[in-house]
């Protein structure tokens, strides 16, 4: 075994000091969101909590269960989550595999028409009246339908196709008989594992933290994405010195600031702990998925 | 090929029937054709109506779950579809709605601006009240005749009525939440004159830093604290005679309060106290909460708070003085900014509506004494009770928490009402009357109105727009850096210069011409 060389030494010790500082800087506010979830909010307010948990409390996960709205938004998440990101590889990856091949006549133009839109978008208010138009305006289906294909995902698992799946492979498939769909179902579908993995991580992240769409386009409060429940609870209205207002609003709003204070870090933790829990599962598909669809496009 | 095509023709032709699905449910909407309306007494109508409203809604119940809403539906006979956008969006769901015109009949509690009520009305999308209240809204009617300070504030400048205000007369008339002193430390300092000119309340608070008011042996004492300047310039300001940061009125006169010359005074004497720690140094980075932190450790001398209680952790008494508003040099008397005791704009009907009669004796309802208490209290046993069987004096039941915002939408915000001064008053426990009558001695006694809620037209509004935003984003950068020291006041010229080529004369013309017109009226 050889020794390290002097300069071997030095790249280490600045390695190592570079990574252990970057895994605090990522680690510390995961830990401290997780302590000052369980810690009294005055002493998280007053800067006295800073690492470890003090003045433990589990109040604040407490009024998170005992909250009914909270519960009706996860359901939606994960309803919304699991049939969207559905009908997203329902889309995205057909989509890309036609767009992959060279046989497919016009796809130089049908690509430029789905980049168009990644630069060009309608505008909020056209998007409105869009959707209105559609009669999805109230429906979980504003939550799926709209942004169902991604181009920016289209593009990437078109790579992946064009990249990693030998055309040989088509050709001996097609000789052997076999149709287009034969072959997109039995030969493709199974080589794609990693992509379609990262898609529905992609797409899958996408829905659980969406809001904007419910914000916009969603009424019916029994339809509300945890996000929008949780925005709810978390946003406190802009109070400005500009604002007029009576000693019950003003209790209504110091209320609110003490269960937003209460709950802020255990709702953090709730909504986000699930993805947490996926993500390690799904991250050897990520980094290989990305990788060859990458490096030998 | 052939395969492929028809799964993905299958599949257009699923998601096409789920669209359909969807699209059947639109139309929910209010379309009750046009039916008599009973003059007096309820129900209302003898057939029942459905109408939309559109309201913000405070998160914390369905108003159609709202016992408020059950019980008028039963009485009235008039029913609602609700579309109530969460409080923090509901500015841009206000603005698609305009935009995409899917007029709601009726805008409750929806704070629309003035220069929405001029746009849409000219558009004709907001219809005229005026001969509506003179026939269907008794209560209405008697407010405006009560109060024509009100009547003159609501008009437009086509000189119609199309909205309806929050009134609330009885309540202090707080333009933001008050300074309070901590009782506890001027009674550990054996204080019983409060400060009454600016030089005595410095004193005072070098007093609240070096004396250890609160007894623990260390310096940790902050004489004030704040969070961001507005929660307590209204009232430093005041002391030097400046109104408002920005227009103002003086005498009939509009000025910009952010270029005169009391101001400097103002922002030189937060200075001082900047420079002598007696003014937090985290005030222009802390959040509320985190002020609150320190009220809660007995830190803090002076603040601002709805009360001093909530501020400290402790039950509200009248331990803890309202702040005396103390003296500037160069000044007679200081001046406190007051509410005008109304929010404007909380009501107003839509050219969809096709039952505006009927509307308009409905929001009546919650302009009279015993409509106003219900909107607000309910019935005996819901959220208060009376104290005795004479059935004078009423009280809060205990442990209510959010109740009301599952009972009543007035709760948070601000819903269209005349607050009926009898119910308020039976209400008042010792505190509120103590808190009653220090806002009369320290904030009525210089109370003003810094500017009346004004229309402009639209010609006007074009040539304010965009300067307005500038000039409050700069004079508020350059208060916290005059504060703070980060310029010096050797720079003042500059900045009034600077303020003035954004636009400071023509802001101050605009208003000067509207209020001329409000005040010839």
């Amino acid at each position: 075994m050889l020794l390290d060389t002097f300069s071997d030494k030095v790249f280490k010790f600045f390695n190592y000091t570079f990574l252990t500082m970057a895994l605090v800087v990522v680690l510390y506010p995961v830990i401290f969101i997780v302590s000052a979830s369980i810690s009294s909010p005055d002493l998280v307010n007053s800067g006295e909590m800073w690492l470890l948990p003090k003045g433990i409390t589990f109040e604040g996960y407490k009024m998170v269960f005992d909250n009914p709205q909270i519960w009706n938004g996860y359901k939606n998440t994960l309803i919304y989550t699991f049939l969207g990101t559905s009908i997203n590889l329902l889309v995205t990856i057909p989509a890309s595999y036609a767009l992959s091949r060279k046989d497919f006549v016009g796809r130089g133009l049908i690509t430029g028409l789905l980049l168009v839109t990644m630069f060009v978008s309608g505008g909020l208010i056209p998007s409105y009246l869009l959707i209105k138009s559609l009669g999805l305006i109230d429906t979980i289906w504003v939550m799926i339908l709209p942004g169902a294909a991604s181009v920016y995902n289209i593009i990437v698992c078109r790579t992946f196709f064009q990249g990693s799946i030998p055309g040989e492979l088509e050709e001996s498939a097609k000789i052997d008989g076999a149709s287009n769909l034969t072959l997109f179902l039995k030969i493709i579908l199974p080589l794609s594992a990693p992509i379609i993995a990262v898609m529905a991580l992609f797409y899958g992240v996408g829905h659980w933290n969406s809001y904007f769409n419910a914000l916009i386009y969603i009424r019916n409060q029994d339809l509300y994405p945890l996000q929008l429940v949780l925005r709810q609870i978390l946003v406190l209205q802009e109070m400005s010195a500009e604002m007029t207002m009576d000693a019950a609003t003003a209790e209504a709003m110091q209320n609110k600031a003490t269960i937003a204070d209460t709950v802020k870090y255990a709702v953090i933790i709730v909504a986000t702990l699930p993805l947490i829990v996926i993500y390690p599962f799904m991250q050897r598909f990520f980094v290989k998925g990305v990788m060859i669809g990458s490096v030998k496009g | 090929m052939k395969k492929g095509l028809l799964v993905f023709m299958s599949m257009m032709l699923v998601m096409g029937v789920l669209a359909g699905c969807a699209s059947s449910k639109e139309g929910a909407g209010s379309n009750a054709a046009k039916v008599e309306v009973n003059k007096e007494g309820f129900p209302i109508v003898d057939e029942k109506i459905t109408l939309s409203l559109f309201a913000p809604n405070v998160g914390i119940a369905k108003w159609q779950d709202m016992k408020y809403f059950q019980e008028m539906e039963k009485r009235t006979n008039i029913a609602f579809n609700f579309n109530t956008p969460p409080n923090e969006s509901f500015e841009t769901q206000k603005n698609l709605l305009f935009a995409s015109n899917e007029l709601p009949d009726v805008f409750y509690a929806a704070s629309l601006t003035n220069s929405d009520v001029t746009k849409y009305s000219e558009q004709g999308l907001l219809i005229p009240l005026d001969d509506l209240i003179d026939e269907y809204a008794p209560n209405v009617a008697a407010m405006l005749e009560k109060y024509p300070d009100i009547k003159k504030t609501i008009t437009a400048l086509d000189g119609h009525i199309y909205t309806l205000p929050t009134v609330n007369r009885t309540s202090p008339p707080w333009n933001i939440h008050p300074m309070w002193y901590n009782g506890d430390f001027l009674a550990a300092l054996n204080v019983t004159e409060l400060p009454t000119t600016t030089d005595e309340l410095y004193d005072l608070l070098v007093r609240f830093k070096t004396e250890d008011p609160n007894g623990n042996g260390l310096p940790d004492e902050i004489p004030l604290t704040a969070a961001e300047m507005w929660d307590i310039n209204q009232w430093f300001m005041g002391f030097f005679g400046v109104v408002a940061r920005a227009v103002g009125t003086y005498d009939g006169e509009v000025k910009y309060g952010a270029i005169q010359p009391e101001y400097k005074e103002y922002l030189e004497y937060m200075n001082k106290l900047w420079k002598a720690d007696l003014f937090d140094h985290e005030a222009f980075s802390q959040t509320g909460e985190q002020k609150g932190a320190k009220g809660k450790k007995n830190q803090v001398g002076l603040f601002a708070n709805w009360g001093a209680g909530s501020f400290m952790g402790v039950e509200e008494s009248d331990k803890h003085p309202m702040m005396q508003p103390v003296t500037g040099p160069n000044v007679s008397q200081p001046v406190i900014p007051i509410s005008p005791g109304q929010s404007i704009n909380q009501f107003a009907i839509s050219n969809t509506n096709k039952n505006p009669e009927a509307t308009m004796r409905w929001i009546d309802y919650s302009y009279s004494p015993e409509g106003s208490a219900f909107i607000k209290g309910l019935d005996e046993g819901d959220l208060w009770e009376f104290t005795d069987d004479t059935k004078t004096k009423r009280i809060n039941l205990k442990d209510l928490g959010d109740k009301k915002g599952t009972m009543t939408p007035e709760y948070g915000i601000n819903v269209p009402l005349w607050a009926d001064e009898a119910y308020e008053l039976s209400f008042a426990n010792e505190y509120d009357v103590f808190v009653k009558n220090e806002t009369a001695e320290k904030i009525v006694k210089y109370g003003q109105v810094a500017m009346p809620q004004l229309f402009l037209t639209a010609e006007e509004l074009d040539q304010i727009a965009g300067i307005n935003a500038d000039l409050v984003a700069y004079v508020e950068q350059m208060e916290a850096k005059f504060i703070t020291g980060a310029i010096p006041f050797s720079e003042w010229d500059k900045y009034v210069e600077t303020a003035n080529k954004i636009g400071v004369d023509k802001v101050v013309e605009v208003y000067q011409t509207a209020y001329d017109r409000y005040a010839a009226n």
